[in-house]
């Protein structure tokens, strides 16, 4: 519980290594106002702004948190607001406060208790394997993963997954019908010269394959240039952010952020292309078929 | 031997199940080195017994024999082969590949025939030359006249080194001089290399110079005279 002169509140007490935690969450960039641990001030907290604003608080308040230490006995300490930090997680900025760990285990009449070691990865893919690694070296810790500790996460992960799925049957559905469109324009528009060329000579699977090249190298074209123009804006918002500041409000009660970084791995450019490869193909196909079935006789003298 | 016999040849066209013949009971023989014209007014079955004779549709009845093949019972993909090693043709209009140069559209047939580069070089210089073109080998047919385009035509045609080569209307959209100079251009060769020509025309310029002509009224015909 975190007490103010005026009024308190159930809140949750986190003890930080001030360093570690900088270096692992960079967690210091959300202190709007004050000092990130300076090492300088003896117990002195953390609040999110929210409950600043509940507490009816300020910098420099003294508060007064007050928990159960390791024997169950209820403790109390007195600690002073030396920063007010703001994050996209509404709720979580009302029920958070931190305090340097050392400051903790003084109060608590402990040597120096860690009961959690957050890691981050450079590489996401690899956190199952490193999370059986850490279970197995030590089988005593209870060892979670992201996906353990915020499973709604994964489902909403999952789900957004699923859905740009749709999204890209949806576009590529809309491709193959563009492409249908441009390829049986170019077929009608050039019925006389099909005619022609099929008098003097080019067989059905010649001019199969023609349309189907012209096909492909409209997509030579197209596509590397989709895809460049694409890599260049997902790496211009994903270094400027895309503000959503409009749905601030209610993306910070869910904890998202309103500035949104998008991210595209490389492969991904790769299955697009291919993808688009592949619809450009098969909707070609209709034309080229129209194109051999041209009669010579009545092609040539189509008005 | 005849390069071309048409035997009992007949087309009936249907419109909306109303039958229509364009041509019946046709019969003629074409030998090497013939320069003939089919002439006759619109509608009356010249330009349908062209494309027979070229492939380009299958009589109802009847029999085409092409150098003792008959060619009336090829399938469709069988008779463009046979079109592309035999017959050269020249149209009325739209004869040439306009993204291509006048020497690449003489050269596509060769290339269709899968003949070596240095074959197909030769010969495109030589044909432009003969018809008259050799400076124009880089030029596009929309930098050319109707004329010059023709005789573009006349030179692919010839590339393919086809038994005869058929012409559907070649002058109808040129002026006096282009008509003269691409007939001038056809007779030589025809006297030259006894490459035969049939012609389908109502131009009175290339009926003048036809040594054989053969008038067709209502898909019939009614006159077959010798001029030469």
């Amino acid at each position: 519980m975190t007490a103010s002169p005026s009024t308190a509140s159930g809140t949750k007490i986190i003890g930080i290594n001030p360093e570690a935690e900088r270096k692992v969450t960079g967690f210091n960039i959300f202190v709007k106002q004050g000092t990130y641990f300076d090492g300088k001030t003896k117990n002195g907290v953390l609040v999110g702004q929210k409950l600043v604003d509940k507490l009816h608080i300020k910098m420099h308040s003294k508060i007064v948190l007050t928990f159960a230490g390791g024997d169950g006995n209820i403790v109390s300490g007195a600690f002073r607001v030396i920063g007010i930090y703001k994050t996209s997680n509404a709720q979580s900025d009302l029920a958070t406060v931190f305090v340097n760990s050392d400051d903790f285990n003084a109060v608590l009449g402990n040597d120096t208790t860690f009961h959690e070691i957050a890691m981050v990865l450079k590489d996401a893919d690899k956190v199952d394997t490193v999370n059986a690694a850490i279970k197995k070296q030590f089988p005593t810790l209870k060892v979670e993963s992201w996906k353990e500790l915020s499973p709604e996460t994964v489902t909403l992960n999952d789900y957004i997954a699923f859905i740009l799925w749709i999204l890209m049957g949806v576009f590529m559905l809309g491709l193959g019908f563009a492409i249908v469109n441009t390829m049986l324009m170019a077929v009608m528009e050039r019925t006389r010269e099909l005619g022609m060329l099929m008098a003097i000579g080019l067989n059905k699977s010649r001019t199969f394959g023609m349309i189907m090249i012209e096909t492909i190298s409209l997509t030579f074209v197209g596509c590397p240039f989709g895809i460049g123009l694409s890599y260049l804006t997902v790496t211009y918002f994903g270094k400027h952010g895309i503000s959503l500041a409009a749905f601030a409000k209610g993306m910070e009660n869910f904890g998202m952020s309103s500035m949104v970084y998008p991210f595209l791995r490389e492969n991904v450019y790769w299955e697009i292309a291919i993808m688009v490869f592949c619809t450009a193909l098969l909707a070609a196909i209709y034309p080229s078929v129209r194109a051999i079935r041209l009669k010579p006789a009545e092609a040539i003298h189509k008005i | 031997m005849n390069v071309i016999d048409i035997n009992n040849v007949s087309k009936v066209y249907h419109d909306n199940a109303i039958p229509v013949p364009a041509v019946t009971d046709v019969t003629l023989h074409f030998t090497q080195g013939e320069f003939a014209a089919l002439v006759g007014p619109s509608g009356s079955g010249k330009t349908t017994l062209l494309n027979i004779i070229g492939g380009l549709d299958k009589p109802t009845k009847g029999e085409v024999i092409i150098d003792g093949q008959n060619v009336t019972s090829l399938s469709d993909s069988k008779m463009i082969d046979f079109r592309l090693q035999n017959i050269g043709f020249v149209f009325q209009a739209y004869n040439l590949i306009p993204v291509l140069t006048a020497k690449e559209n003489v050269e596509f047939i060769m290339l269709l025939q899968k003949r070596p580069k240095a074959e197909r070089e030769k010969r495109v210089a030589e044909l432009l030359k003969e018809v008259g073109l050799g400076d124009k080998m880089d030029t596009r047919p929309n930098e050319m006249s109707g004329g010059q385009q023709q005789r573009v035509a006349v030179a692919r045609a010839l590339a393919s080194k086809p038994k005869f080569i058929l012409a559907d209307e070649p002058t109808a959209n040129l002026d006096s001089k282009s008509a003269a100079n691409l007939l001038d251009i056809m007779s030589e060769m025809n006297r030259n290399e006894n490459i035969t020509f049939i012609f389908s025309t109502h131009d009175s310029r290339v009926i003048e110079r036809a040594h054989r002509v053969i008038t067709l009224t209502d898909g019939v015909v009614t006159s077959d005279v010798n001029q030469k």
